[in-house]
């Protein structure tokens, strides 16, 4: 198969976008509260390979667990006695 | 509204760039001594930044290393938090990190390809430097197959899981867990459980949870 895409160099003559390149794209990002389970519906994410991070934004205390269920992502408190729930950042991104 | 604008697909019929969503570029990196003897979040500074970060590092093959958390201050994330495997003797850590934001970071050049979405906002610029995907893995923690240990960045997930568990009569007497890297060689990297703390006058002996699996992608620029 003949190659197709874009390459793309920076003004230092470097390559910095090939046509076999995997690059990622932000489709979605939200802080959500301690304690609070959640979820979205994102259908366009429908066929697309993604990934879910849940990242703490509070010291010493337990991000959310986010996982992915078809087109839904959904996240998950956690805590346990020597950690408590902590403010969350949900990101999905898309890489393909 | 339909899409409109530009869609790039690469040779493995991937989307690179579309006229949607923001592609992910180079806003920072550096190297970080962590301190083997503190069992709490690390800071680690980085470019203040009001675009949600991603942070990826990249761990030496003595300790384990684990990314935890997002420290913020107003809008703007000024830290990501990480956590060493813990050893009394002290000593250090070195990790090298690197964190990527969504849009541009530099300024817009003069010439070359500029790329916004509906709203006006940049989604690539030719003069960043965008985060490329290596390899991903899905599955059992150990050892791990990557391209190159030695030189790209890891993304682990989940981010901090975290168990406990009873360690005897030595101190401490509950000692913590969670879920780390560690590199073997320049092409494997360890998804392992190290201990980074613990309580010597325990409520609870034994609880928490770290995963079978895990998701470790590798990147770099």
């Amino acid at each position: 198969m003949a190659d197709y895409g874009l390459k793309v160099w920076d003004s230092a003559g470097t390559l910095i976008l090939d046509l076999t390149d995997t690059i990622t794209r932000l489709r979605y990002s939200g802080e959500v509260a301690a304690g609070v389970d959640g979820s979205i519906v994102l259908s366009d994410i429908n066929g697309k390979s993604t990934v879910e991070i849940g990242v703490a934004l509070e010291d010493e205390k337990l991000p959310h667990f986010v996982s992915r269920s078809g087109t839904t992502i959904s996240w998950t408190a956690k805590s346990n006695p020597y950690y408590d729930s902590s403010n969350s950042l949900v990101l999905v991104f898309l890489y393909t | 509204m339909s899409d409109y604008g530009l869609k790039i697909i690469n040779a493995g019929s991937e989307v690179q760039i579309d006229s949607i969503y923001k592609n992910y570029c180079l806003l920072d990196s550096g190297v970080t001594a962590l301190n083997l003897s503190d069992s709490s979040f690390q800071e680690v500074d980085f470019i203040n930044t009001t675009k949600v970060p991603i942070v990826a590092w990249r761990p030496n093959s003595s300790w384990g290393s684990a990314y935890v958390g997002l420290k913020k201050s107003g809008a703007n994330f000024i830290d990501a938090w990480f956590l060493s495997q813990y050893d009394s003797g002290g000593g250090v850590n070195s990790i090298a990190w690197i964190v990527f934001v969504s849009g541009n970071v530099n300024a817009i050049p003069s010439y070359g390809l500029v790329v916004y979405n509906s709203s006006g906002e940049v989604v690539f610029s030719s003069d960043d430097n965008y985060m490329r995907i290596q390899s991903v893995y899905t599955g059992s923690l150990g050892n791990i197959s990557v391209k190159d240990a030695d030189n790209n960045y890891f993304i682990l997930m989940p981010v901090f899981p975290m168990k406990y568990a009873g360690g005897g009569i030595h101190y401490p007497i509950v000692v913590f867990f969670t879920m780390g890297l560690k590199k073997v060689n320049s092409t494997t990297i360890s998804v392992e459980e190290f201990a980074f703390g613990g309580v010597d006058n325990p409520s609870y002996i034994t609880g928490g949870f770290i995963p079978s699996t895990c998701t470790l992608i590798e990147v770099n620029i």
